[in-house]
């Protein structure tokens, strides 16, 4: 069975995508936040933290985000893209504070 | 008062034995390296630095002059040890005998505890239980064999040397696994909590009765366990399957030992097994609540 973490993450990488693609060439700097996200996500797929209990929380704040997200983008509407692209990036700076986990000690 | 100097006192271990002496109302002289951050030692009350190197003389003479008792933490340890056996000897072996020259110069009644570890034991699987500090010593790797040869030369030049073989250290936060746990499934593991391992430490060097002795340091009773349930424990707080976990296919170092002693001196096993999963429980919903 696949970590809700890590299904968490697919979820975010695969809506990024389809953001993106819908902005054509508006909104560069939230798309870059939207690019910097999937390669993070991409790169901490492998790792521990996305396994374990404490990536739900993170992962699920940053997926409700990019839902939002994804829904007003095929909507539209852009004018709440800047706050929401904000509030995503916020979570995603808690989702990389909590994965920063320090080698085990063993003497 | 004359200072204790605490070698690698900027690093980890070494900040939490100087905040404990501290706390003990010792003044302390941190040696370290020039590179290291001294942003929660500088400029404190209590709290001398020098800067230098364990692996120059010169340093090495300027950091002992004048201190009471020396606590030496100061090491190169795995994985770099293991990439860099030339300066690995050159900072565990040849930094301690400096270190022991100078002091046995300088005050030759003072206590030198030296850090050492329960690796230098080897593979203990076949052996009768518990492993104890008469046991011979077989190095599995570069770092094991750089502290048994620093042993070796405490021994010979230093009578008031405190040998502190300590066990895996368990550091009550969220860690990342390593790939490969340091040891089989079904081995015998005994580890011991970080704050426990630095009130052996403290209480070594301020203990007249632990001068010249050789201690193991690792958890007690409630921490005999083996590989897979102390990983399992791990991995159930954090929700994580156990078999995700991949274990050596050959033994490891760890083992159980005999602490009887050690505990008898030095009073430092404050923690259960069951306090540190609890620590870590409480660790976890923290960072879940946030």
């Amino acid at each position: 069975m696949t970590a809700k973490g890590i299904e968490n993450s697919e979820t975010i990488i695969e809506s990024c995508k389809l953001i993106i693609a819908g902005l054509d060439s508006q909104e560069a700097e939230g798309k870059e936040v939207l690019q910097s996200a999937i390669d993070i996500l991409e790169d901490m797929k492998e790792k521990f933290f996305l396994k374990t209990n404490l990536a739900i929380p993170p992962t699920n704040a940053c997926k409700k985000d990019v839902i939002e997200l994804q829904l007003i983008v095929e909507g539209g509407d852009l004018s709440r893209f800047p706050e929401l692209i904000d509030r995503f990036r916020g979570n995603m700076e808690k989702l990389l504070k909590h994965a920063k986990m320090e080698g085990v000690i063993i003497t | 008062m004359r200072p204790i100097l605490v070698t690698g006192g900027a690093g980890s271990a070494g900040k939490l034995v100087v905040q404990r002496l501290r706390q003990e109302n010792c003044t302390v002289r941190v040696f370290d390296l020039p590179s290291m951050n001294y942003t929660d030692l500088e400029g404190r009350e209590g709290i001398e630095i020098v800067r230098g190197d364990i692996t120059k003389l010169t340093d090495v003479y300027q950091a002992v002059a004048g201190v009471s008792a020396v606590v030496h933490l100061a090491a190169l340890l795995p994985p770099a040890s293991e990439r860099r056996r030339e300066l690995t000897f050159a900072v565990n072996v040849e930094g301690t005998s400096r270190l022991a020259e100078a002091l046995m110069q300088s005050n030759p009644n003072a206590a030198l505890v030296f850090t050492s570890s329960v690796s230098t034991y080897g593979n203990t699987m076949d052996e009768k239980l518990p492993v104890t500090v008469t046991h011979s010593q077989q190095a599995l790797d570069i770092y094991a064999e750089s502290k048994i040869a620093a042993e070796k030369s405490l021994k010979e030049s230093c009578p008031n040397a405190i040998i502190l073989r300590i066990s895996g250290i368990s550091v009550p936060s969220v860690q990342s696994p390593p790939d490969i746990w340091p040891f089989m499934a079904d081995q015998r593991i005994e580890f011991v909590h970080r704050n426990d391992v630095v009130t052996a430490i403290c209480a070594a060097v301020t203990n007249e009765a632990a001068k010249g002795k050789v201690f193991n340091i690792a958890g007690g009773l409630t921490w005999r366990t083996t590989g897979r349930a102390y990983v399992k424990d791990y991995f159930d707080l954090l929700g994580v399957p156990i078999e995700e976990a991949q274990f050596q296919d050959e033994p490891g170092w760890c083992d159980w030992y005999d602490t009887e002693e050690s505990q008898r001196v030095l009073r430092y096993q404050q923690t259960s097994y069951q306090a540190y999963l609890q620590q870590l429980s409480n660790e976890i919903q923290q960072m879940m609540s946030e």
